[in-house]
């Protein structure tokens, strides 16, 4: 016990103990041990997954030792997943392993149940028509599906799935939400008793700049009807009233303030992902609702009742006394404190509406989910079938990307990876197999790629030859270098969806390793 | 194309490739250039294996912990590419054997380092060798990798044309008269305490600066604890007694000092010293109950959990005890210990000295976790993905299979970013900051240099540095 928390120390920092246990209960089923799905699977092994089962039917042969690294001459002629599924043990002794024998293709066609087994199921290096039925597999089982293709120097990543609820959505700019401009009645009552007039020079640089900020903010409003500065001008003659209020210049609460000073009218709102996440009709929840919507419309309730989102809690450093700050932290700590227990209790109330206990959702998960009120984001991705069956949006986005400069490489190479596995269907090859035909596989190509393009009604725009050229060159082969990205990527949104932390891909993704750059698709 | 696969692959067999730092991207990127085809690699890294590697460096198993990266990366490369000519170095690549020359000899450098001093040594050992260099870094869910070329035909910037944050620095007066944020605590235990009972007795420049920073307000206060003789132990000394006496000294009788200093405290509050005799009655108990597992302090006391923050009587045991168990177990150690944050001795002191320096002068406490996790440390490397990017990033670039070669501009985020994909999701902040008590900011003033050591045997940092408060 006490090794694993040493050995997962530098993960955990990340995801935390919750997201670590989320890890531990996975169960996941890799399709393919090309160098693509090791790399997958080997990184989840080392975060720490339950199971895995390797499948694949193939043997160990020469041409495997010069691309993957679990592979070593003595394995020549064995079966491949078994060898892949010792060596991922080895990486990790407390993850479980197995394998099976069997083409992935095999298993969906004559054994579907086989899947039903696993929490999460990652597609390597299959093709159209296999991936459509395992989709519809996992979409009936609610098991997330990843796809992951390495195909030369350019990959395809994707993620299948329900809509994934996402509470830790943890962005990169973090919102404070300080209110400064409409504080509550405890903070406003707190402020406006502050007398700093009264203070020594020396106290006077360490007020606070959140007080400075809502002292000016109250005497604009006095001054202006109650409204706050609303133009720019407005804006600077209130930073001009703080500059007034000055005793020396080297402030450096003041200078924060005049830097922070936005805080004041720019009040925090709903973004557009809550707003869908309120609006959903999701929220009219039932017994079998998942908890994220319970939780859901028990804020959208607290919004109704109070107009906004329960506070975040947190304030920012500032340059202050240790006494000035604390009473600020508590005050905004008490808020948010009793933020969450107004949205307990109407989550009490939904729960029982629903015949469910009222104790149903944990106060640690109502504390998260609160907290991260203004963070809320569902992630829905375009069923795979309407991808590939072609559809009015695939068409804008595809006609959309063809005419960019940045993109439009990339979107040719979308459509030249659908094309090669059209080529396969039909000539039981990918295109360049033999060298001897690279030409006419090019033409051949090509024509299969104009072909996809006009049925997605795209119109006007050609794949470049060169490309084409390039995808023939490529000969479908797996390159390590391409597989070892392709495969911390697919294993990276493995993880935001195991541990529900982090937005997951919400559209399919091209990367181009001639270019070193990525494409999302977004149909 | 240009360039026949014959060629390329001829190109690839025959480089010189040269891989600093065999750790998180050390690793992935050892395994990528072995499968891709190079024949020729030398890996440098002074580190050695410990339990906290295994979660993302493949390489190693458990059985190696404790033996260096170096030679274990490439007995495991070996295994999967037996005619590979790779060749170990576990050394400090500052070190004058890989000097100018040492790096002309290769094609490429390829980093996979983990801070920025060693960076710039390598940057300008490329510089002088004309060699290029790609760089990279991991920070949570954020990595680059840039190339710099240095040869006659391409020239692109080098690592240092852009600067780089400089670290977080604190004035020195704060942390040792007047802190008034749970890192200056940490820092005040991990920099100043730490070093004085068990590392180098030497005075750290934490001690020569005070006299440049004692003025003003601070007025004729002598330096605190500045006798290094104070804290040897003294001839038939038990190691109770010695902690009991150190207990008092930096807990009680120098803050009782303080408190004479009337000026520090006119705006802020007071002070409490802590009393020992008040918080643990019976020393000589609390150090011999509980199962002695010699590695552990607060797990002896049965204070199991990580995240709970320990009460002031709880962590004033801890003291005495970790500095006990160290003097008892590990007394060889004693004059020559450096801080390891994988040390969970060493983390359980300075857990209690800091939350015990805390409640002195009215300082949120911490958890032994969050001061592990957030101030006494620095979040080293993630899970393994961002590292098998890199490594797979960087190859495709070094194999250049197009004969393409592009200026990629170094953007620590822009890295393989398409709309809405990042190399990662959030930043993770290296940094102390929210929810503590913020400080007085003291201006701008010459802050103390820290020499920072390694933990390669018998090496340390040869030159003092600005000081970085890195949690290390």
């Amino acid at each position: 016990m006490e090794d694993k928390s040493k050995r997962y120390d530098r993960q955990i920092r990340i995801w935390g103990e919750h997201g670590q246990t989320q890890l531990e209960n996975t169960q996941v089923c890799l399709l393919n041990c090309g160098p693509t799905g090791n790399e997958t699977l080997k990184n989840l092994v080392l975060g720490g997954i339950a199971s895995f089962t390797a499948v694949d039917a193939a043997t160990v042969e020469p041409a495997d030792l010069g691309t993957n690294f679990m592979l070593d001459a003595d394995n020549l002629g064995q079966t491949k997943a078994k060898c892949v599924c010792g060596h991922l043990k080895e990486l990790n002794e407390s993850v479980n392993g197995s394998f099976v024998d069997e083409k992935p293709e095999t298993l969906i066609e004559s054994n579907p149940s086989f899947f039903t087994s696993f929490t999460l199921i990652i597609a390597t290096q299959m093709g159209e028509a296999s991936l459509l039925k395992l989709d519809e597999l996992c979409r009936q089982s609610n098991i997330p599906l990843i796809i992951a293709r390495s195909y030369g120097l350019m990959g395809y990543l994707r993620v299948c799935s329900d809509e994934l609820c996402v509470v830790e959505t943890k962005p990169d700019n973090k919102v404070e939400d300080l209110r400064l401009g409409a504080p509550w009645p405890e903070l406003e009552k707190y402020v406006m008793e502050f007398d700093m007039n009264s203070l020594d020079d020396k106290t006077y640089k360490h007020v606070p700049w959140a007080i400075i900020l809502m002292q000016a903010a109250r005497k604009w409003k006095d001054e202006h009807g109650g409204n706050l500065p609303s133009s720019y001008k407005e804006r600077n003659e209130l930073k001009a009233q703080i500059r007034s209020i000055r005793r020396s210049l080297d402030e450096e609460n003041f200078d924060e303030a005049l830097s922070n000073a936005h805080w004041i009218w720019a009040l925090p709102t709903i973004g557009s992902e809550v707003r869908t996440v309120l609006e959903s009709p999701k929220t009219e929840v039932h017994s079998s609702s998942s908890d994220f919507w319970v939780l859901a419309a028990a804020l959208k309730n607290f919004y109704a009742a109070t107009g906004d989102m329960p506070l975040e809690g947190s304030v920012p450093d500032m340059t202050s006394t240790t006494e000035f700050y604390l009473e600020i932290q508590r005050l905004y700590r008490e808020k948010a404190d009793a933020d969450i227990a107004a949205v307990t209790v109407q989550l009490k109330e939904t729960l029982n509406e629903i015949g469910r206990p009222s104790d149903a959702i944990s106060p640690e998960d109502i504390k998260v989910f609160c907290k991260n009120a203004r963070n809320l984001q569902v992630v829905w991705n375009t069923k795979f079938s309407e991808e590939c069956e072609g559809s009015a949006a695939v068409g804008a986005e595809l006609t959309r990307l063809m005419g960019l400069e940045d993109s439009s490489a990339n979107a040719a190479l979308y459509v030249l990876l659908r094309a090669a596995d059209r080529f396969n269907a039909t000539h039981g090859r990918f295109p360049g197999f033999f060298d001897s035909e690279l030409d006419e596989d090019a033409s051949r190509l090509k024509a299969v790629a104009m072909q996809i393009l006009a049925d997605q009604g795209v119109a006007n725009v050609s794949v470049p030859d060169d490309l084409v050229a390039e995808m023939c060159r490529f000969g479908a082969a797996e390159l390590h270098c391409v597989a070892a990205i392709m495969g911390g990527a697919a294993a990276q949104e493995a993880i935001k969806i195991i541990t529900r932390q982090f937005v997951p891909l919400d559209s399919p993704l091209i990367f181009n390793a001639m270019s070193s750059n990525t494409t999302l698709i977004k149909i | 194309m240009g360039v026949s696969k014959k060629e390329v692959a001829a190109t690839v067999k025959d480089a010189k490739v040269l891989a600093i730092g065999a750790g998180g991207i050390g690793c992935e990127l050892l395994k990528t250039l072995a499968v891709t085809g190079f024949q020729n690699v030398e890996v440098i890294d002074l580190d050695t294996i410990d339990i906290s590697n295994l979660n993302r460096q493949f390489l190693f198993r458990k059985k190696h912990v404790g033996m260096p990266k170096s030679t274990v990366a490439v007995e495991t490369v070996k295994k999967f590419r037996p005619d590979i000519n790779m060749i170990a170095h576990y050394g400090n690549v500052k070190d004058s054997d890989f000097g100018v020359d040492y790096f002309r000899n290769f094609d490429v450098v390829l980093n996979g380092l983990d801070n920025l001093d060693a960076r710039r040594h390598v940057n300008r050992l490329c510089l002088a060798a004309e060699v290029p260099l790609i760089e990279s870094g991991t920070a949570g869910y954020l990595g680059q990798v840039t190339p710099h070329l240095h040869t006659e035909e391409k020239k692109t910037e080098c690592f240092e044309c852009q600067p780089k944050a400089p670290p977080k620095t604190f004035p020195i007066c704060t942390i040792r008269n007047h802190p008034d944020r749970p890192i200056h605590c940490v820092v005040w235990a991990k920099e100043m305490l730490f070093p004085r009972l068990f590392g180098k007795a030497d005075v750290t420049d934490l001690d020569e600066a005070e006299a440049a920073a004692e003025e003003g307000e601070d007025g004729e206060l002598k330096p605190l604890a500045d006798d290094i003789s104070f804290f040897a132990r003294r001839e038939d000394e038990s190691s109770v007694a010695y902690a009991e006496r150190v207990f008092t000294r930096v807990f009680d009788t120098d803050i009782g000092r303080l408190l004479t200093m009337d000026a520090l405290w006119k705006t802020r509050a007071r002070p409490l010293p802590h009393s020992l005799a008040a918080l643990v009655p019976d020393t000589i108990t609390k150090c011999e109950a509980g199962a002695s597992t010699g590695t552990s302090a607060a797990a002896a006391l049965g204070l199991h959990d990580t995240h709970k923050v320990w009460s002031v009587a709880e962590s004033a045991a801890v003291f005495v005890r970790a500095i006990v168990t160290f003097l008892e177990t590990r007394g060889e150690e004693v004059g020559e210990a450096v801080f390891d944050k994988d040390d969970k001795l060493a983390v359980d002191f300075v857990t209690a000295a800091a939350n015990l320096r805390a409640a002195n002068f009215h300082i949120k406490e911490h958890s032994w976790f969050d001061i592990k996790v957030r101030h006494a440390t620095r979040c080293t490397k993630p899970a393994g993905w961002c590292e098998s990017v890199e490594g797979a990033g960087m190859e495709g670039r070094r194999a250049g299979m197009e004969g393409r070669r592009r200026q990629v501009a170094d953007v620590r985020r822009r890295r393989l970013r398409a709309p809405g994909w990042r190399v990662g999701g959030d930043t993770w902040q290296m940094s102390g900051g929210g929810g503590e008590a913020p400080g007085w900011r003291e201006p701008e003033r010459q802050v103390a240099d820290v020499r920072r050591r390694m933990r390669a045997p018998g090496w340390r940092a040869g030159e003092t540095e600005v000081a970085d408060v890195r949690r290390r």
